[in-house]
């Protein structure tokens, strides 16, 4: 699946669990109000991401829901299978992880780190964030960013000229 | 007339690997407290843990007014159990590690019914991830284990250990190489996966540079196991484990290479310095 795929599948996902799709934007966190919320969008990740610990590649998918729905694991691992990523076809890791912000998980797709999920403690609800390049890695079997197909035949590398995995 | 089994399945978002050895041995304890109490006598007394769930399993309890003495135990077990990290994601404030999204609780056939944390006690489970949505129906708590491994999940902390043991050397064997059995690693792993299986991998020879308990340490913090000759020199492979039939094994094999690299670059780039 082409990356600008990924992105428009995941908003068509998110938009029909009945989240606001956002511009894509800089990551901006959940607003304090309402109680009722959910927003989905590409974002870039921001300045100074991809250290030790942190998901790779320069975009991210951010989902915002609140409340958390019961079923939020399905409802997460569906939006995989949406961006084209199978859970029979791969392996999919929960890594316990307290973050600052409250519990959640390190997601590793095929061993590799792919996506967030955080119970936030101040916002309440439940946010996800994911690593575009390495879900289209994963969907596209390449082992380089530079290699994935943005649109056809236009690259990831036709469009991007700094080295991999740069913050911005 | 004898006396039938009871079940008590708590199924959970994925609970943090460290936290369920204790979490397993509590509600044991708990449970022989609480039966004793009651006045419930019973074969045995057995509990369990996967990284999706807590398993009470009681053996031959006699039928009768025991179903409705489980329905006040088994919410009261469940909250003595006390993590030292939890999180309350539910109007009713109960604690866990994280959010409880099942109850399954039977004797014999019959269900014990109460509700806890805003989930009612049930017949129905999720299967293993991998096997898609579908729910899964527990006809008797007899039947539990059984219904649960057609779903591809081992319910038995030894089960699981035993399957990787097993998956480990018989990948060893097959490569002619000794799959080093690190303990930690192992403990770990058994509560990561519902399905344990064994992949194997190579990572590139320019590692072998690194010193040995260097390359070690980071094959083990990417969660491999190292892989070394029968004079103990370690080898440019490693041992991972996936939760799940072993179908697109290519990604699951390409993913782990990528990531057994990255982990022994970051070490190389760690000692450079």
């Amino acid at each position: 699946m082409d990356f600008q795929d990924i992105i428009l599948k995941l908003n068509q996902y998110w938009a029909k669990q009945g989240c606001a799709v956002m511009p894509p934007g800089p990551v901006a966190g959940f607003p304090a109000q309402p109680a009722h919320l959910c927003l989905a969008g590409a974002a870039r990740a921001a300045l100074g991401a991809g250290g030790p610990g942190d998901l790779p590649g320069r975009y991210r998918y951010l989902v915002l829901l609140r409340p958390a729905p019961p079923d939020i694991r399905r409802v997460f691992l569906n939006s995989l299978k949406a961006a084209g990523l199978d859970r029979a076809e791969h392996d999919v890791r929960w890594l316990a992880a307290d973050r600052e912000t409250g519990p959640g998980w390190e997601l590793l797709l095929d061993g590799l780190p792919a996506a967030r999920f955080v119970y936030p403690r101040q916002a309440g609800g439940v946010e996800l964030v994911f690593s575009l390049e390495r879900l289209a890695l994963a969907s596209q079997r390449r082992k380089n960013t530079s290699d994935l197909a943005w649109a056809g035949r236009l690259t990831y590398g036709d469009l991007h000229s700094g080295p991999d995995g740069e913050g911005a | 007339m004898t006396g039938r089994d009871v079940l008590l399945e708590v199924l959970a978002e994925n609970l943090p690997a460290r936290l369920l050895p204790p979490a397993v041995e509590r509600l044991k304890q708990l449970a022989a407290g609480e039966f004793a109490a009651a006045g419930l006598a019973c074969g045995g007394i057995e509990a369990y843990g996967t990284c999706r769930r807590l398993v009470l399993y009681a053996r031959d309890l006699p039928a009768g007014p025991a179903t409705k003495a489980l329905a006040g135990i088994f919410p009261r077990l469940l909250a003595r159990l006390d993590f030292p990290d939890a999180m309350t994601w539910e109007p009713s404030g109960f604690r866990f590690p994280r959010p409880l999204r099942g109850l399954v609780a039977l004797h014999g056939e019959k269900l014990v019914a109460f509700s806890l944390a805003g989930v009612k006690s049930g017949r129905d489970t999720d299967g293993h991830d991998a096997a898609g949505p579908r729910r899964l129906r527990v006809p008797s708590a007899e039947r539990y284990f059984r219904t649960l491994e057609h779903a591809c999940v081992l319910v038995k902390d030894e089960e699981r250990l035993d399957a990787l043991r097993r998956g480990l050397a018989a990948a060893g064997k097959r490569m002619k190489l000794e799959i080093e059995p690190d303990g930690g690693l192992l403990r770990e792993t058994l509560y990561l996966a519902e399905y344990p299986v064994v992949v194997v991998g190579g990572f590139s020879q320019e590692y072998l540079a690194l010193p040995t308990e260097l390359l070690r340490g980071a094959l083990k913090a990417g969660l491999f196991f190292p892989v070394a000759d029968a004079a103990g020199r370690l080898q440019p492979y490693f041992a991972g484990v996936r939760d799940g039939l072993s179908k697109g094994q290519r990604n699951v094999e390409d993913g782990f290479r990528a990531a057994a690299e990255a982990a022994l670059a970051a070490a190389a780039r760690r000692r450079a310095g």
